[in-house]
């Protein structure tokens, strides 16, 4: 692939220090999706990476399918609901979840709720 | 038409990149509605733009059997952590697709093995492909959602 390369495994500061850049390559967002498919009525993403399809699941459940597997399930993954969802939360890794897909689920107190999300996971990959 | 660079060998999240810059999205109307289990609703497949996008590009993706192997290694007891993720790099990509072929490949990778490839053994289909128009309108009584019993091509396919 004909793209630019800087090849460096440190990168120091003249002060503050330096980091290995390995742990920068590893700890950028790999995925990402802003998507209303558990919204009420339509279904599509409006914006992603490194996803190949989102599973509605039912209310407020749904799986998100990597196109990269991660290294494995370690990865971390954090998600909110897009709009004005007062108390709503989105937790991920739930049932089922592997290196290449997460499932996530939308609750509002103790009932699972439809919503718009905005979902990153950070992680090595496969 | 943008021509795709020789990608075999470039790790996977590199194609993705060219692709998000040199790519449209392309939002599929096909949608995958399944049931892998007698106890819970139907479940919606929801194809990515993007990922449709290198589909019918070709050259990026690598064949859907990489991802069976990653599966059945993640499977195997012990299984810490993919030693195998070269498959998915140095595998030699596959050619563009068209849609359809596009959302059969598709339905291999992401929808449970259980459900494709025994899909049509029950009293009624596992799994049916659609259009979204023919999905409810809205998400009312999302949980019962099951695949209608009596399909026609032309009606709505779950209810």
């Amino acid at each position: 692939m004909a793209l630019g390369k800087i090849k460096a495994d440190t990168l120091e500061h003249s002060t503050v220090g330096s980091v290995d850049t390995n742990h920068l390559v590893k700890s950028i967002p790999k995925a990402h999706i802003k998507s209303n498919v558990l919204n009420t009525g339509v279904t599509s993403n409006e914006s992603s990476f490194l996803i190949s399809s989102i599973t509605d699941e039912g209310l407020g459940i749904a799986n998100v399918n990597f196109t990269n597997a991660f290294v494995n399930d370690g990865y971390t993954a954090i998600g909110t609901v897009t709009g004005i969802y007062v108390g709503a939360a989105l937790g991920t890794h739930m049932t089922g979840a592997t290196s290449s897909l997460d499932n996530i689920r939308i609750y509002r107190v103790n009932a699972y709720l439809d919503a718009p999300i905005s979902y990153i996971a950070i992680g090595e990959l496969a | 038409m943008t021509q795709t660079p020789e990608f075999q060998g470039t790790h996977l999240f590199d194609r993705l990149c060219w692709a998000k810059e040199n790519l449209d999205g392309v939002q599929s109307d096909y949608r995958v509605v399944y049931e892998d289990s007698v106890d819970e609703c139907a479940k919606i497949l929801v194809p990515d733009p993007n990922w449709m996008a290198c589909a019918l590009q070709g050259g990026i993706l690598p064949p859907v059997q990489v991802y069976w192997e990653l599966a059945k290694d993640e499977a195997e007891e012990g299984f810490t952590k993919h030693t195998r993720g070269y498959l998915l790099h140095n595998t030699e990509p596959v050619e563009a697709m068209t849609e359809e072929q596009a959302i059969e490949y598709l339905i291999m990778k992401d929808c449970p093995q259980h459900v494709w490839r025994d899909w049509d053994s029950g009293n009624k289909p596992k799994l049916v492909i659609c259009r979204k128009e023919q999905l409810p309108a809205t998400r009312e009584w999302r949980n019962a959602w099951k695949i209608s019993e009596d399909l026609a091509t032309d009606e709505t396919v779950a209810a």
